[in-house]
């Protein structure tokens, strides 16, 4: 090997480091599974518990959403204990972050929607927020596929608020609520299982290789 | 031309990992760089005598842990050496 082609590998090493943000993230994708799980249970009961009362539906919301992050933190504490980490590296703490504020948000949010009854702008509302989530995960992880599954998602839900309020559908709790419902548990739960699977596959693979 | 102390592929891609993350455990190291204990120890040592790392001994519990920082010298060897290799890439 020539020294210019040296000089370019070690180039390359690092730009994987440095710029391709190929840093360390240690993730455990079961995460990903039980919060497509949170995503299909809250689409069904969603609408029943708003239904009962307002307090109760904004409840059941927070205590799902509460018991996914309590189930990722124990899981990225565990993994993060095969690595010896004490803390969440900087990466981790700032997708957590921004999945407690998003959702911080949209719980909020939803309790007013639920007031005026506008059901299906909630279900809209989480597609969109929780996709810009899964936007950012994306690129720190530098996961394309993550990428391409948020901007699918955001897309749809602008599509179907267009096609909602263009048609006077927002208040529907017909085909068309199915149809956005649907859509969540495609965007919010399927999608990012499919994902997760791949990246185990690919961890998997890796380990096997010993890459 | 090149810092011979990071002119090498496993200690230029552990200062890379350092730059990147401020700190990591000795085991997360090993984990990302693929290498033994020793290997790992070896590449370290090198680094440390430089004062490019600090490295850190540790009880958790009864359990020791060692952790890897960079220094601020080790920040600037870096930085050069990045220099060093685009300049030889823009004269060759």
């Amino acid at each position: 090997m020539s020294e210019k082609d040296e000089v370019l590998r070690q180039i390359s090493e690092i730009k994987h480091h440095l710029v391709d943000k190929k840093s360390f993230f240690p993730y455990n994708y079961n995460a990903c599974h039980v919060w497509s799980l949170i995503a299909v249970v809250l689409t069904f009961v969603m609408i029943p518990s708003y239904e009962n009362s307002v307090i109760l539906g904004t409840l059941v919301n927070t205590l799902l959403i509460v018991i996914g992050f309590i189930v990722e933190g124990v899981l990225t504490k565990k993994v993060n204990k095969s690595y010896d980490l004490d803390d969440c590296t900087r990466r981790q703490s700032f997708v957590m972050k921004n999945f407690i504020m998003i959702s911080l948000f949209a719980i909020v949010f939803s309790m007013v929607l639920a007031m005026m009854k506008l059901y299906l702008l909630i279900f809209l509302l989480w597609l969109f927020l929780i996709s810009l989530g899964y936007l950012s995960v994306g690129f720190i992880l530098n996961i394309k596929a993550y990428e391409r599954v948020a901007i699918f998602n955001v897309l749809s839900s602008v599509a179907l608020l267009g096609y909602g309020a263009y048609f006077g559908l927002l208040e529907s709790r017909g085909t068309f609520l199915s149809v956005v419902q649907g859509m969540v548990i495609l965007g919010l739960a399927v999608l990012p299982t499919l994902v997760a699977l791949q990246q185990q596959k690919v961890e998997k693979s890796n380990k096997a290789c010993g890459v | 031309m090149f810092d011979p102390f990071i002119h090498q592929p496993v200690r230029s891609k552990l200062l890379s990992l350092l730059i990147a993350n401020d700190e990591l455990p000795f085991k997360a190291l090993k984990e990302l760089l693929k290498v033994t204990d020793g290997n790992l120890s070896s590449h370290l040592s090198k680094l440390e005598k430089e004062k490019y790392v600090l490295i850190e001994k540790l009880f958790e519990g009864k359990r020791p842990k060692t952790v890897v920082h960079i220094t601020p010298k080790g920040q600037e060897a870096f930085a050069l050496y990045i220099e060093a290799l685009r300049k030889f890439i823009e004269e060759n």
